[in-house]
């Protein structure tokens, strides 16, 4: 009896099939994210096994060529339907654009809070406490800029 | 994705200013990107032209929002494929017609190989291909998005509103399934 099938009786009698398992590894395997001893088992199997060879192979050839597919031509004249298109859209108006800056609304709050604070020493507040009341309000509002920076999200319904 | 160079900040800079010129460099620049995960969700090339356009020209409409360059292409991707969702909820539900011109879709032969590696990397590529088409669209978006535009399993998860785990999972079962489907076929020998 070869030792090939020795091992598969084997298995058959203890663990059953192990290519489920290998399946669970492979696409970590063809990314190099697996451990050492992880490739040696997924190797030791796959030597020994013409499908989960084959689906090694698949994904190894898949994962290589598909970036080709990234672009695709949409045709010699597209790129003038576009631009043609944009020049028939009228541009937003000066206080769409305004109200379309995604830190508008913060930048105004940042405003509010310094005419605040100059109302505040108008008003007769002693200087030191009303500065200490701008300084957190403006480390506040640049908090929530900073936040807002990372999650800006794209324009309109289409857009979002 | 790739590294991003000080040019393509610069151009994000002139487009946002409204740079006329900038701008018709920028849509030639992503059109084919937009256009192709367009067609690879919708599987109609005139549909697939119709919401590029849409894309471009909402964008066009609001510059001031475009992220900066490092972003810029995630970013584009994602609001593609919101498009997509858009136009196929405008339209009725009809299976993919793939009616591209394959040499419009296999752009980037590899130029350094000669006739007969060129022929069968082609080959090849083709095969895969119609692999692509045959998964169901969640697997091929999967797929289109993770190992056809790069982008991280963070990037996807932020674009389908799902955990990072659940991306990773999906995706490697869709890779799977494609690469079963690519073993069975002849070229899988």
């Amino acid at each position: 009896m070869e030792p090939l099938d020795l091992t598969a009786s084997i298995l058959a009698r203890t663990t059953g099939t192990t290519c489920p398992r290998l399946r669970e590894l492979a696409c970590a395997y063809v990314d190099g994210e697996l451990p050492p001893l992880d490739v040696q088992l997924v190797e030791g199997h796959a030597a020994h096994c013409p499908g989960c060879r084959a689906t090694l192979a698949a994904l190894r050839e898949s994962h290589a060529r598909l970036p080709v597919f990234a672009r695709a031509e949409p045709g010699p004249y597209f790129a003038a339907r576009v631009l043609r298109a944009c020049r028939q859209t009228p541009p937003p108006s000066f206080w769409a654009r305004l109200v379309d800056r995604p830190r508008m609304a913060l930048e105004g709050a940042f405003v509010g809070v310094a005419l605040g604070a100059l109302a505040l020493t108008g008003a007769g507040v002693p200087v030191k406490p009303a500065l200490g009341l701008v300084t957190r309000g403006l480390h506040g509002v640049a908090q929530v800029v900073r936040a807002a920076q990372l999650h800006t999200e794209p324009p309109t319904r289409s857009l979002r | 994705m790739g590294a991003v160079g000080s040019e393509d900040q610069e151009l994000v800079r002139r487009v946002r200013q409204g740079d006329a010129l900038a701008w018709e460099a920028f849509v030639r620049l992503h059109q084919a990107r937009v256009f192709g995960l367009a067609y690879h969700t919708l599987g109609h090339a005139e549909d697939a032209r119709d919401v590029t356009q849409d894309v471009f020209v909402r964008l066009y409409q609001h510059l001031a929002r475009l992220p900066d360059a490092e972003a810029l292409v995630p970013w584009l991707l994602r609001v593609t494929r919101n498009a997509c969702i858009d136009a196929q909820r405008r339209r009725q539900a009809r299976p993919p017609a793939w009616d591209l011109p394959v040499e419009d879709v296999l752009l980037e032969a590899p130029s350094e190989l000669g006739p007969e590696a060129a022929h069968e990397a082609k080959t090849r590529a083709l095969a895969l291909y119609r692999a692509l088409r045959e998964l169901t669209a969640l697997n091929r978006e999967l797929i289109v998005l993770k190992e056809i535009h790069g982008l991280s399993l963070e990037e996807i998860a932020t674009t389908l509103g799902v955990p990072v785990g659940t991306v990773k999972s999906r995706s490697n079962r869709a890779r799977l399934e494609l690469a079963d489907k690519l073993a069975a076929s002849s070229w899988g020998g």
